[in-house]
Formats: C-alpha cells, structure tokens, sequence
C-alpha cells in the first residue's frame, strides 16, 4: 500500500532525521500554544508523527538519509554571523546610493563561474548574494551565476566573496 | 521612561528610514533592476528593526515567538521574490537601463581579475 510505504521510508531509512523533524516541530507548537501541560504533549506528539510523514514527499526523494556534524553546524552558525554583518553593510550602501543625489551608480550584468554542488547550499549562497552589497542574483544554471550589480565595483565584490570559501567549506565537510 | 522603550522607538524609527529608502529609490532608480536593489535590501532591513522593536513592548513570550517567526520567514522569502521577480524579468527581455556593462568572466583566468576589478567607471 502507499501509505505503508511512506512509513517505512520515512521511519526505517532515516530515523535522525525523522526524530529531527519531529522535536522542530514540537518545539515550535509548545512555544506557539503558550503551554507545558499534558494534553499538549499528547496531541502535539500525534500530530508531530502525522506531519514526519508527509514530510517523507518533500525529503527523502533526492537528499536520503540525514546527517548532523558539529563541524558543520559551527561553520554555519559563523557563515550567518558574517552574513548578517554583510546585510547591515549593505542597507547603508543601498540607503547611501539611493539618497546622494548625484546617484552614483553604473548598473549592469555579470557571468561568473562557481562550483557548488549541492541544492542546499546553491539556494542558501544564491539568497545570500541577493541580499548583500549591491547584488542581486538573476540566474543560477549548472555553475554558471548570473548576477546584477548596481556598481562594477560591487558587482566584482561577489567574485573571491569569503563568504563563498565558508561555504564551499561546509559543503565539503558534509561529503566526509 | 525604561530604557526598553527607548531602545524600541529607535529600533522603530531606523525600520522606518529603510523603508522610506526603499520608497525612494523605487521612485528615482532608472530601471527594474535597481529598483529591486533598494526594495528587496531595505525591506529585510526595515521590517527587520521595526518587528524587533515591536518584540521589545509586546508582552508574552507567546507573542515574542511569533514575530520572531515572522523574521525569520522574511528573511527567508524576500531575497526569494526578489529573485523571482529579477529572473522573471530577465527572461521577458526588460532593456536595462542605458549605459549598464554587460561582462562575461565565466572563462577568466585567475591570474587577471585585479585589473577588472577596479574598473569603476
């Protein structure tokens, strides 16, 4: 039967991530209900196997089995840290742009190469293109990136971006 | 007056710069392109300082969650759309604005990108 496929794709292949999946989940619920009593638990418990499995569509088709290293979840905790300085830089430099009234800009259209392999991690470094100086990613097609700049200079930024060698690290700790 | 609540008015009122700048350069940016720089980067930012300052006031750790929440999911969606809505428009053939540059470095060696890199004209 499908349903009973389901089950034990989702359960037996990947219990991690399963029981990941689940106390996100539960977490979430008890921190949105407000309360720590037994009936929440209960019902939070049911619904929280009910919602791991549907989740099975979505995950297990491509990624398969999940896998946590502490290695990597440092390496991302500092890749946000730096991310977020970079959007704090690059509100100013927008705001500074948008305000001066000479506008100094020079806007145009970049190809680049970069050799991500994984969806993850190509999603994660494309979103953190758009939203640091300047830059906005308009493509992404096998490893060729096409990005918007609103000046050459910040437009070239995006190329030997360190943020891109954080990335390219967690990628390569994950394969391991 | 706490200092909890000055802190929220300044967090309030930055959010509202950013978006007054994002008003503004949608207003006197030249094409869609640029447009979407100051809207999609000042929006993050100003939704960002007024959500948090609003997390400052409320009370209820109830609250606090949700609109952190609703950071999060902001910060996730808007470089998303922003996206969407540039790629949309690549696709459809909108003319950049004149005098824009248009440079292929997809087979540049790595011995000469300092030269290009200083070519702000």
């Amino acid at each position: 039967m499908f349903i009973n496929r389901l089950i034990l794709k989702r359960f037996s292949r990947d219990i991690p991530g399963s029981l990941l999946i689940m106390t996100v989940l539960m977490g979430l619920w008890l921190l949105i209900s407000g309360s720590f009593d037994w009936q929440h638990f209960i019902s939070g418990i049911f619904l929280m196997g009910i919602l791991t499995l549907f989740w099975s569509q979505m995950t297990l088709h491509e990624v398969g089995r999940t896998r946590f290293s502490w290695h990597q979840a440092k390496l991302l905790l500092r890749y946000l840290f730096f991310l977020s300085l970079e959007i704090f830089k690059a509100n100013f430099s927008v705001a500074y742009i948008v305000l001066s009234p000479k506008m100094p800009i020079s806007p145009g259209l970049l190809v680049l190469n970069y050799n991500l392999k994984k969806d993850l991690t190509r999603v994660l470094y494309a979103n953190s293109i758009t939203m640091t100086p300047g830059t906005i990613t308009v493509d992404l097609d096998g490893d060729r990136l096409l990005v918007h700049g609103m000046t050459k200079h910040h437009a070239f930024g995006v190329r030997n971006w360190y943020l891109y060698d954080i990335m390219k690290d967690i990628e390569e700790s994950a394969a391991e | 007056m706490l200092v909890r609540e000055i802190l929220a008015i300044i967090l309030l009122f930055g959010g509202l710069f950013f978006l007054i700048v994002g008003v503004v350069g949608l207003i006197r940016l030249p094409d869609i392109y640029n447009r979407l720089h100051a809207l999609g980067k000042c929006d993050t930012m100003g939704s960002g300082m007024i959500i948090l300052g609003m997390v400052l006031i409320v009370p209820g750790t109830t609250n606090v969650v949700k609109l952190l929440l609703m950071i999060i999911f902001t910060l996730a969606i808007n470089p998303v759309m922003t996206h969407l809505i540039t790629k949309t428009a690549y696709v459809r053939g909108t003319p950049l604005s004149e005098d824009s540059f248009v440079i292929n470095a997809y087979y540049e060696e790595e011995d000469d990108e300092g030269d290009l890199g200083e070519g702000g004209s």
